[in-house]
């Protein structure tokens, strides 16, 4: 009985309090009641945004926690979705090169000629390269890979669908060169044009490519063009600059070490040249 | 004077609790607090500190001043008048009569403030029934468990008072 009396009370303490919460809507909707909302946002609202924020941060995990599954799934589909980006990617890579160098190909004036296109295959060696094309494509002993006007090697061996190139790199790869001035202002016609200032005998060695037999009393100096002109090869193909020349009085002749043009190892296209 | 003390820590917890709570579980937990008071604190300092926290929850959230009262208010009129009828106190009873009170609490939440801001209710769908059906669930059960803790602790009239008895 005691304890209906109390609550009686706390039920009359409640009408009395909803009534004044009836005042305070009407005396806030007449804006009468702005420096309490304003002391009270002062005071407590700090306190409240503290406990907000860091809700919030639980709230976040908390929502992480139950979406799991489609976290999950959604990284999967990711994955996938990047392989193929991936994908797709490195196709028009290979397109990208395999055009850059037919265009190379189709600027030069020997069209005429019959190319064979083969991705370089990786190999530890440096003596030779291995291509993906082979006798199936017409690929022969003797053929001449090269990139553009760049002498690569020749075709030492072949199978049905693939071949093996020797590079100049090679120590069994001898080879005649000629030496040529370097001519900035008349640009690729300036070799062929300006006379040959030496001849000389490539062959691949423990220290690079080296050329030797070059005349004493020569014009060689640092930077002159050195094309391959051997009746193995047929035409005169670049190969890269003089670097290192020998300056002994006493020998007969002169060599010098050849700076390639084309790094060997980042090669991913060749032409082969049919004959 | 160490009572206004008490009061001013106890709001200011409390107002941290329940913007961490509302945030993280969208709970809140004013009602709890009013009814986990109710028969423990003198009804005078409980309708101030109800006025007190509901005016700060009021510019918190962004309501019209008094929305609060309001949204507490009907769902302890409906408690104290079942008191008439039921031992609302303990036992199932009670605490159920305590679960419809939040769940009406919980249920006048999205449909009050939305009515004295622009004069239509807020819109109350089944799953949004459902949740409170689970949340309130929820805060009754911790409820009964304060009450359990807060049975066992020492209040001054269960002070034990020890006599020394000189021969």
């Amino acid at each position: 009985m005691n304890a209906q009396s109390s609550f009686k009370k706390e039920l009359a303490f409640t009408i009395i309090i909803i009534l004044f919460g009836i005042i305070l809507l009407f005396l806030d909707k007449w804006n009468t009641l702005g420096f309490v909302r304003s002391g009270i946002s002062y005071s407590m609202g700090p306190v409240s945004l503290v406990g907000e924020e860091m809700g919030d941060k639980i709230s976040s995990y908390f929502d992480n926690f139950v979406n799991i599954g489609d976290i999950v799934k959604e990284n999967e589909d990711l994955k996938v979705q990047l392989i193929e980006e991936k994908i797709k990617s490195a196709s028009s890579l290979e397109l990208l090169a395999e055009n850059e160098i037919l265009k190379t190909q189709l600027s030069l004036k020997n069209k005429e000629k019959e190319y064979v296109i083969g991705n370089v295959l990786t190999s530890d060696s440096t003596d030779y390269i291995r291509i993906d094309e082979g006798s199936k494509s017409g690929i022969a002993v003797g053929d001449i890979a090269l990139v553009g006007n760049f002498f690569v090697g020749i075709v030492e061996y072949v199978d049905e669908l693939g071949s093996r190139i020797k590079l100049p790199t090679s120590t069994n790869s001898y080879l005649s060169v000629n030496i040529l001035k370097y001519d900035e202002n008349r640009g690729l016609d300036g070799y062929i044009k300006n006379k040959v200032v030496s001849r000389g005998v490539m062959n691949g060695s423990a220290e690079g490519i080296k050329v030797e037999n070059i005349t004493m009393n020569s014009d060689v100096s640092e930077g002159d063009v050195i094309f391959v002109n051997d009746s193995s090869v047929g035409d005169m193909l670049v190969v890269g600059y003089v670097v290192g020349l020998s300056s002994n009085p006493a020998s007969i002749s002169r060599t010098c070490f050849v700076s390639t043009i084309v790094d060997y190892d980042i090669l991913s296209k060749i032409l082969v040249r049919i004959n | 004077m160490l009572e206004a003390l008490y009061i001013i820590i106890g709001i200011i917890g409390a107002i941290f609790l329940e913007g961490f709570l509302f945030s993280a579980f969208g709970i809140r937990i004013f009602l709890l607090l009013i009814l986990l008071l109710v028969g423990r604190l003198n009804i005078k300092f409980l309708s101030l500190i109800l006025i007190i926290y509901a005016l700060i929850s009021d510019v918190i959230f962004h309501y019209p001043l008094g929305t609060d009262i309001l949204l507490v208010g009907i769902p302890l009129i409906f408690l104290f008048s079942c008191s008439f009828l039921f031992n609302i106190s303990e036992g199932i009873v009670g605490y159920g009569i305590k679960y419809i009170s939040i769940a009406i609490y919980l249920l006048l939440i999205p449909v009050l403030p939305p009515f004295l801001l622009s004069g239509s209710f807020g819109i109350l769908t089944w799953e949004t029934a459902l949740m409170i059906g689970i949340k309130a669930l929820v805060l009754t059960v911790v409820l009964y468990l304060l009450d359990l803790l807060l049975s066992f602790t020492r209040g001054k009239e269960n002070n034990i008072k020890i006599s020394k008895k000189w021969n």
